[in-house]
């Protein structure tokens, strides 16, 4: 047996844990090896040693202390805490009730008031006015009656529309879709029974030799 | 005969009905070997009655946690044993040294007449040099001649590591106790000399 192995075995015969075997050849060894023999002495010293390490006493004390601790822990548990216990202290008073029930109405109002739906209704009226005014005051400059159709700045009717383009522009109030290539040309109002902007004029969106017939610029 | 176990196991089932003095019954059992355990690990005795109180509280509070497939006791240390780890994790946080730390503890000569209580005390003070893992498997095992599975089960490592944990303390304890005893010894043979007469 080396004597790595042997120091290893020291350690077990403190927990008395060696086969018959082991031990044998444990002391075989022991028997032969000055330097284990001594290591042995200092391992069966420090294993006495240790059951004789001094115990330090409980202060009488404690127990009551212990008492205390768990009677303050139960009755922290069983109280509500933080903001818990804050509300529910603030909510048994009157004045406070009262206060966040007017605080809730406010509230609703408010939010009512700067609400999207209720901004959007508003804008939404001011741009037809905006429109329809400007529809006028363009068709007044233009010297035209307020029925007529009114062309965007810069285009001067010719000929009116072409049957192929009043077709498109009725068939996009009857909400079908238009072909791909061509737009609407729009001031942003609203049709009453398609609810899409009242078109203007329909237009291809490349300007094809028919467009030019129609519109010139 | 009633084992350690089963009378452990009679009394939680008695405080899981709420039965406080039962409680006390287990605290009067336990307090004594967890204040010790935990003052081998932080060696301040006011520290470790706090963390054994704690550790009890706990108990009171997670009582109907208690799985009866383990033992009592290692749920119990288990306890302590994680309070105390942490309180050291704080304390490497927020290095705190106080006058008797100061002190060089253990590592003071030996008396010549060094009777089995003062080797006590020059292991305790080499116990507490000991890193953190080593000192609780060395403590739960040697001192609390605790069995290695309950260690194993209280520390949450395999067999063979807590055995090489108690295994590697013994050795370093062994190497630093070494040259007290040896001095110890050469220190009483040299007492022993016959003096010759004239």
């Amino acid at each position: 047996m080396r004597c790595r192995k042997a120091r290893w075995y020291l350690s077990a015969r403190c927990d008395d844990t060696l086969s018959e075997r082991q031990r044998q050849r444990l002391n075989g060894h022991l028997e032969a090896c000055a330097d284990c023999r001594r290591e042995a002495f200092y391992f069966s010293e420090n294993a006495a040693a240790s059951t004789r390490v001094e115990r330090v006493a409980v202060r009488p004390d404690f127990n009551l202390r212990l008492r205390a601790a768990v009677r303050r822990a139960e009755a922290e548990a069983a109280a509500p805490t933080g903001w818990h216990a804050w509300l529910t202290g603030l909510s048994l008073r009157p004045a406070f009730a009262v206060a966040s029930a007017a605080a809730i109405i406010l509230a609703g109002i408010g939010a009512y008031q700067f609400s999207d739906f209720s901004r959007d209704r508003a804008a939404l009226a001011e741009n037809t006015q905006r429109a329809e005014q400007g529809r006028l005051a363009r068709a007044q400059a233009m010297g035209l009656s307020e029925a007529e159709p009114i062309l965007p700045a810069g285009w001067t009717a010719v000929d009116g529309l072409s049957p192929e383009m009043q077709r498109l522009q009725e068939q996009y109030l009857a909400g079908e879709n238009l072909p791909r290539n061509y737009i609407v040309q729009s001031e942003g109002l609203d049709d009453p029974l398609s609810n899409k902007p009242r078109p203007l004029y329909v237009m291809p969106t490349v300007p094809s030799e028919q467009m030019v017939r129609e519109v010139s610029y | 005969m009633e084992t350690a176990k089963a009378i452990d196991h009679a009394i939680m089932r008695r405080i899981q009905k709420d039965e406080f003095p039962a409680f006390e019954e287990l605290v009067d059992r336990y307090k004594s070997r967890l204040v010790n355990l935990i003052y081998r690990m932080l060696s301040d005795q006011n520290e470790a009655e706090d963390l054994v109180q704690e550790t009890f509280l706990r108990v009171w509070t997670h009582r109907q946690d208690y799985d009866f497939s383990y033992c009592l006791s290692t749920w119990v240390y288990t306890i302590a044993l994680n309070l105390a780890k942490n309180e050291l994790r704080k304390r490497r946080r927020f290095k705190f040294f106080s006058i008797s730390e100061m002190t060089e503890k253990g590592l003071e000569l030996p008396d010549p007449k060094m009777g089995p209580s003062a080797l006590g005390h020059l292991l305790e003070g080499a116990i507490s040099c000991l890193p953190t893992k080593y000192k609780a498997a060395f403590l739960l095992r040697d001192v609390e001649q605790l069995p290695y599975e309950d260690v194993a089960q209280i520390l949450g490592v395999p067999l063979g590591t807590v055995k090489s944990r108690v295994n590697r303390a013994r050795s370093v304890l062994k190497n630093e106790l070494k040259p007290k005893l040896e001095q110890t010894r050469a220190l009483s043979e040299s007492s022993l000399v016959p003096v010759r007469s004239m």
